[in-house]
C-alpha cells in the first residue's frame, strides 16, 4: 500500500488505466483504505463518463462524398504502370500462391468468400461476453462465467461445449 | 429462522411496497404473505451480503447446456465490500491462474503466460448485481421459503423462485442463517431441468484477509480486455443517443423490460447492447448499422430463419446467440431462453 495520496494525474491515469500495473495495484490498495482518494477517484470517474457520454452524443460521422474522395485520392497514389503490375503478379513467390488461391475459390465457391469481403465482422465470443457482464452488472442473481472470457482466449477455454476431457462434463 | 422473522419484515415491506401496491386496499396479512415478505427480505439480503461480509470459501461452479456443460472449481478470497480473488484449482489447464475484482474491473492473471489482462466494468467478483432490480425480479417471480437446509455444513434458509406468469420454479437459493450470504443456487430451466449450480464446498468467514492477497503480481505483461463501457440503467437514453434507428422487439415474454444499456465501440462500429429482463432471465439485443455481421468461426453454426429472413444461431452452454441482418442493420439477440422464444423476439423485431 502507498502512504502518500495519489495525486490528480495519476487519478486520472488510474481511472484510464494508463498506469503501469505495479502503480495500479498500488493505487487500488490506496483507495481502498482512503475515503479522500476515493471520493477524488470517483469523481474523475463521473467526469470521465460524462466526458465519454458526450462524445458519443456529438460524434459525427465524414460525408460520404469526403470518404469517396479520400479513397481516392489514396488510390491514385498507389496506381503504378500496367507493366509493373504484370512483373508483380508474374513472379513465382506471388504467382504461385495467387493461383492457389484461385484454385482454393473456384473449390470453395464463391458465395462462401462473400460475407468476409469488405465488412468488418464482431466475433461472437464478443457478444457472448458482452452479455454475461451486463448481465451480471444489472440483475441481482446474476452467475458470473465459470471462467473470464480473457482467460479462455488464452486458449485455456473451459467452455467449449463439444469437446470431451478432463473439464469437460457430458450433460447426455 | 423464526427468529430472522421480526428483524426483516419491516425491510420486506420496505422493498415488496412498489411492487405489491395495488389500488385495493390491503387486506390483512396471512401468513403466507408474511412469508413471502421474509422470502423478499432474504434476498435483499442475499444480495448485499459480499458487501459486508469477508470471506473464504472453495466453490463449484457447473453450467450445464443442451450440447455440453463445463465446471470450474476455485478458491475466493473475498474482502467486503468489493475485493475478490478467485484461484482456480480446477479445470486443469487453468490451475494456479486467478482473477482479482474489484468493484467492477476484473484483472484475469494467466501464470504461464505471465499476463494481465484488464477489463473494466466487467462484475465477474462476486454477484454484485444492480439490486435497484430486485423489485422487478419480485414483481416477476413469488418467492417461497422452503425447508431449512445444509450448505458446507451451515445451516442455510432455503428461498425458491417461482415465474408467476408461468408457474415454473426458475431459481432456489440457500441462504446462509447468520451471515446472509448465498451458499448455494441452482437455476432451471423451463422444463424444471438444471442449467446451473453455485455451490460453496467450505467457508470460512474472516475480516484477516490481507489486502496483499489482491495486489497484482509485478513484471507481468499488461493488456487491455474488452473495452466496455460504464452502461446505463436509463436504457431508453441510451437509445436516443445511440445514432442508430434503434429497433424495439414488439414481442417480448411477461415481465422482460429493458434494464440496462451501453454503446461499445467494436473495431470501429458503434454497436448499441440493450439489456432486457425479468429480474431473473436477460437477453440481450445488439443492433450495428456498418454492415458488421457476426463472426461464428469457432463455434457451430445452424441456419435457421427470422420471420422471412435467413438467421444463425450458436449454443454456448445454456446461451443461444442469434443472429441475423435486415437491410443495413444486423442484429444479435444473446439470451438463456429457449431458441423458440428468441426466433420469437427477433421476428417481431423484422416486422
Amino acid at each position: 500500500m502507498i502512504n502518500e495520496h495519489p495525486n490528480i494525474t495519476v487519478l486520472i491515469d488510474y481511472v484510464h488505466r494508463e498506469l503501469i500495473a505495479e502503480e495500479d495495484a498500488a493505487v487500488h490498495t490506496h483507495l481502498a483504505a482512503c475515503e479522500p482518494c476515493k471520493g477524488a477517484y470517483e469523481e474523475q470517474a463521473r467526469i470521465t463518463e460524462r466526458l465519454r457520454a458526450h462524445a458519443y452524443a456529438e460524434e459525427r460521422d465524414l460525408p460520404y462524398a469526403v470518404v469517396a474522395r479520400v479513397r481516392e485520392r489514396v488510390a491514385g497514389q498507389a496506381r503504378v504502370a500496367w507493366w509493373q503490375h504484370l512483373n508483380l503478379v508474374f513472379r513465382p513467390v506471388v504467382g504461385l500462391p495467387v493461383a492457389a488461391a484461385f484454385v482454393l475459390a473456384a473449390l470453395l465457391g464463391y458465395s462462401s468468400l462473400k460475407p468476409h469481403a469488405g465488412a468488418p465482422t464482431i466475433a461472437a465470443a464478443y457478444y457472448l461476453d458482452a452479455h454475461s457482464a451486463l448481465t451480471n452488472m444489472a440483475t441481482p442473481f446474476a452467475q458470473p462465467a465459470a471462467v473470464p472470457a480473457s482467460l479462455q482466449d488464452s486458449g485455456k477455454s473451459a467452455t467449449q461445449t463439444t469437446a470431451m476431457g478432463p473439464t469437460t462434463i457430458a450433460s447426455e | 429462522m423464526t427468529l430472522r422473522l421480526g428483524l426483516v419484515s419491516l425491510l420486506a415491506l420496505a422493498i415488496a411496497a412498489p411492487v405489491a401496491a395495488t389500488p385495493t386496499a390491503r387486506p390483512a396479512r396471512t401468513g403466507t404473505e408474511e412469508a413471502a415478505e421474509t422470502a423478499v427480505a432474504l434476498l435483499h439480503a442475499a444480495v448485499e451480503a459480499p458487501r459486508r461480509i469477508s470471506f473464504v470459501a472453495q466453490v463449484q461452479l457447473l453450467s450445464i447446456g443442451s450440447h455440453g456443460s463445463t465446471a470450474s472449481i476455485f478458491r475466493v478470497e473475498h474482502r467486503a465490500p468489493d475485493l475478490t480473488r478467485r484461484w482456480y484449482l480446477a479445470p486443469q489447464n487453468l490451475y494456479g491462474d486467478f482473477t482479482i475484482s474489484r468493484a467492477h474491473t476484473t484483472y484475469a492473471i494467466d501464470v504461464r503466460s505471465r499476463r494481465v489482462v484488464v477489463t473494466p466494468h466487467d462484475a465477474f467478483g462476486l454477484h454484485f448485481g444492480w439490486s435497484r432490480n430486485l423489485p422487478l425480479l419480485v414483481a416477476n417471480y413469488r418467492p417461497a421459503i422452503g425447508p431449512d437446509d445444509e450448505v458446507a455444513g451451515r445451516p442455510t434458509d432455503v428461498v425458491t423462485l417461482v415465474n408467476r406468469y408461468t408457474g415454473a420454479t426458475t431459481m432456489r437459493l440457500w441462504v446462509d442463517e447468520r451471515t446472509d450470504l448465498m451458499l448455494r443456487r441452482e437455476i432451471y430451466s423451463s422444463d424444471g431441468s438444471v442449467v446451473l449450480q453455485m455451490r460453496f464446498d467450505a467457508v470460512r468467514f474472516t475480516n484477516a484477509i490481507p489486502l496483499a492477497t489482491f495486489t497484482l503480481p509485478a513484471h507481468y505483461e499488461r493488456t487491455a480486455g474488452p473495452n466496455r463501457e460504464m452502461p446505463s440503467n436509463d436504457p431508453l437514453h441510451v437509445m436516443a443517443v445511440s445514432g442508430l434507428a434503434v429497433r424495439a422487439p414488439r414481442y417480448l415474454p411477461e415481465g422482460f423490460t429493458p434494464v440496462a444499456a451501453d454503446l461499445d465501440n467494436v473495431k470501429g462500429v458503434r454497436t448499441l447492447h440493450v439489456l432486457y429482463s425479468d429480474g431473473l432471465r436477460t437477453i440481450s439485443l445488439f443492433e450495428n448499422a456498418r454492415g458488421a455481421a457476426v463472426d461464428m468461426s469457432g463455434y457451430h453454426p445452424v441456419s435457421t430463419t427470422v420471420g422471412a429472413l435467413s438467421a444463425q444461431y450458436v449454443e454456448d452452454g445454456p446461451t443461444t446467440l442469434l443472429a441475423w441482418s435486415q437491410g443495413a442493420l444486423h442484429f444479435a439477440l444473446v439470451g438463456d431462453l429457449n431458441r423458440d422464444e428468441l426466433e420469437r423476439i427477433a421476428a417481431s423485431l423484422a416486422q
